[in-house]
């Protein structure tokens, strides 16, 4: 069967890995790194059941966050390997889109709650940490969708900023982002006042069953570290 | 106004994981100056490809002489949405500004009418919708689901569109005032040849009000049938039956002479008939 691979990964070893691969956008140009960095990226794309088509759509949509890399490329790498950096940017860009494809907001709040916890000095509460964090995310997603709902309406009462290009959206949100926020706001309250009253052990045990760390997680993991040790071994001994 | 959809293909969440087609090859004409229901799964959808918020993925959708195509640009989009009306009762959102007055002000001030009819518009506008002019300073947001149903009808017809469309209208409303709705409806018919399409999952609202109903389920056109088409059972295997229709249906099975009845009145006077 046809199956995201992503998604039984453990997620908080996920978002560590995230950390290894940027990680290693600082590292110094060396031939077996490089390769095996970018058959690491190549395989976790694979793996993952998102098609080529939807993953150019991606690139497309992140066409302005590609040309800042051009120009980061540019100013930071040497001119023989500036073609091979931008085909690793690009893999590492379709390797973040997966990683966040194959989390729900409530893995993601939990892993990073736990990834945080492990440095918490502080001693925070980490129920209060996963709350926020969740939060904190689902605040982009439902200011996403009033964004649109207004939008919507705006073009049915016979505004249409949409229809006429990029430069009038901007116009539109200048217009509505005060009562974008102030909606978006609302209902992140009203949220809030769900887990505290019903949705109590929503947070805390959901999916059991992704946490424990299996075959496949120490596999996931070993390919990661080994970023690291190549790069001490070929770089710095 | 002639609407014509010709193969029409439209998917919601394009290529992401909750990608679905709502609608897949489908090819359907509403006549003008008719009332015409339509009982969809995304009620949402097709009036936005009608107005040109969404553009359809593959094919064609005809809007008098307007054609509609994935990469059509339309120069003069105000003047063509002025031609069409979107009452959407079933969105949580349905105003901008904060009062009444305001409200239908903007629809009117954005289609361009002089400022002098704006008042005039206004308060007729309520009155057609059945509310007063003690309306016209409160919170829309704050007033109750009726209400708000009734407030965005007096928005649409402020501008006086030619075709009117009616997404879940009849949610909410009492069974006095949906009969004054239909009446309205059927007014603006034959009065004023108005173009009417009501969306909904309830085909009780339809009865005695439509001319021709459409079903689309599951993104394909599987049923088309007239006013006099409401006893086809195929019909019931996609919506629930109204109760009169469910009614009249146990009585013929009992070998009573009754007739095919939409109105509840004429079921009565054909009870009578039988019984005596």
């Amino acid at each position: 069967m046809y199956h995201n691979w992503m998604k039984v990964i453990n997620p908080c070893l996920k978002l560590i890995s995230c950390v290894i691969v940027l990680l290693s956008l600082f590292f110094p140009f060396e031939k077996i790194l490089y390769i095996y960095e970018c058959t690491i990226l190549f395989m976790v794309l694979l793996f993952s059941d998102i098609k080529i088509k939807e993953m150019l759509i991606f690139v497309y949509k992140m066409f302005f966050i590609i040309i800042l890399t051009l120009i980061f490329i540019n100013i930071y790498y040497e001119e023989t390997y500036r073609i091979l950096y931008f085909i690793r940017f690009s893999l590492i860009y379709l390797y973040f889109y997966v990683i966040i494809k194959s989390f729900s907001i409530y893995e993601f709040s939990k892993a990073s709650s736990k990834v945080i916890d492990f440095f918490n000095f502080l001693s925070i509460n980490i129920k209060k940490l996963r709350q926020n964090i969740y939060l904190s995310i689902k605040y982009i997603f439902v200011w996403y969708d009033y964004y649109k709902e207004y939008s919507l309406i705006e073009s049915m009462k016979g505004i249409d900023y949409f229809h006429k290009g990029d430069i009038y959206k901007i116009l539109f949100l200048f217009k509505n982002f005060k009562n974008i926020k102030k909606d978006s706001k609302k209902r992140i309250k009203e949220i809030k006042k769900d887990f505290k009253y019903r949705n109590y052990n929503y947070l805390q045990d959901a999916y059991k069953y992704s946490w424990r760390l299996k075959k496949y997680d120490y596999l996931f993991c070993i390919l990661h570290i080994n970023i690291i040790f190549l790069y001490v071994w070929r770089v710095r001994l | 106004m002639e609407i014509v959809f010709e193969h029409v293909t439209a998917i919601r969440n394009l290529a992401s994981s909750l990608e679905k087609k709502i609608l897949d090859d489908v090819s359907f004409h509403i006549n003008s100056n008719i009332i015409t229901g339509i009982i969809a799964n995304d009620e949402t959808l097709i009036p936005e490809l009608i107005s040109a918020i969404k553009k359809p993925d593959s094919g064609v959708v005809r809007v008098d002489d307007l054609t509609i195509k994935k990469q059509t640009r339309i120069s003069n989009i105000n003047y063509f949405r002025k031609k069409i009306g979107i009452v959407d009762c079933s969105r949580q959102k349905k105003f901008l500004s904060n009062s009444v007055k305001d409200e239908i002000g903007l629809c009117i001030s954005n289609y361009r009418y002089r400022k002098k009819d704006k008042e005039d518009r206004t308060i007729d506008s309520l009155k057609i919708a059945g509310l007063d002019e003690s309306y016209l300073n409160k919170n829309p947001n704050k007033l109750s689901s009726s209400l708000q149903n009734r407030i965005v009808l007096a928005c649409m017809i402020s501008y006086n569109p030619e075709t009117l469309i009616f997404v879940n209208f009849e949610m909410n409303f009492t069974y006095k005032e949906k009969e004054m709705f239909k009446r309205l409806l059927r007014l603006m018919k034959n009065k004023y040849n108005k173009t009417i399409i009501i969306i909904s999952k309830k085909v009780e609202f339809f009865l005695g009000l439509v001319d021709k109903y459409l079903v689309i389920n599951n993104g394909k056109n599987v049923l088309e049938g007239d006013k006099n088409d409401f006893y086809n059972d195929e019909l019931y295997k996609y919506c629930e039956m109204p109760k009169i229709i469910d009614f009249v249906k146990t009585i013929q099975k009992e070998n009573h002479k009754i007739e095919n009845y939409i109105d509840t009145k004429e079921l009565i006077k054909g009870i009578y008939r039988d019984v005596s």
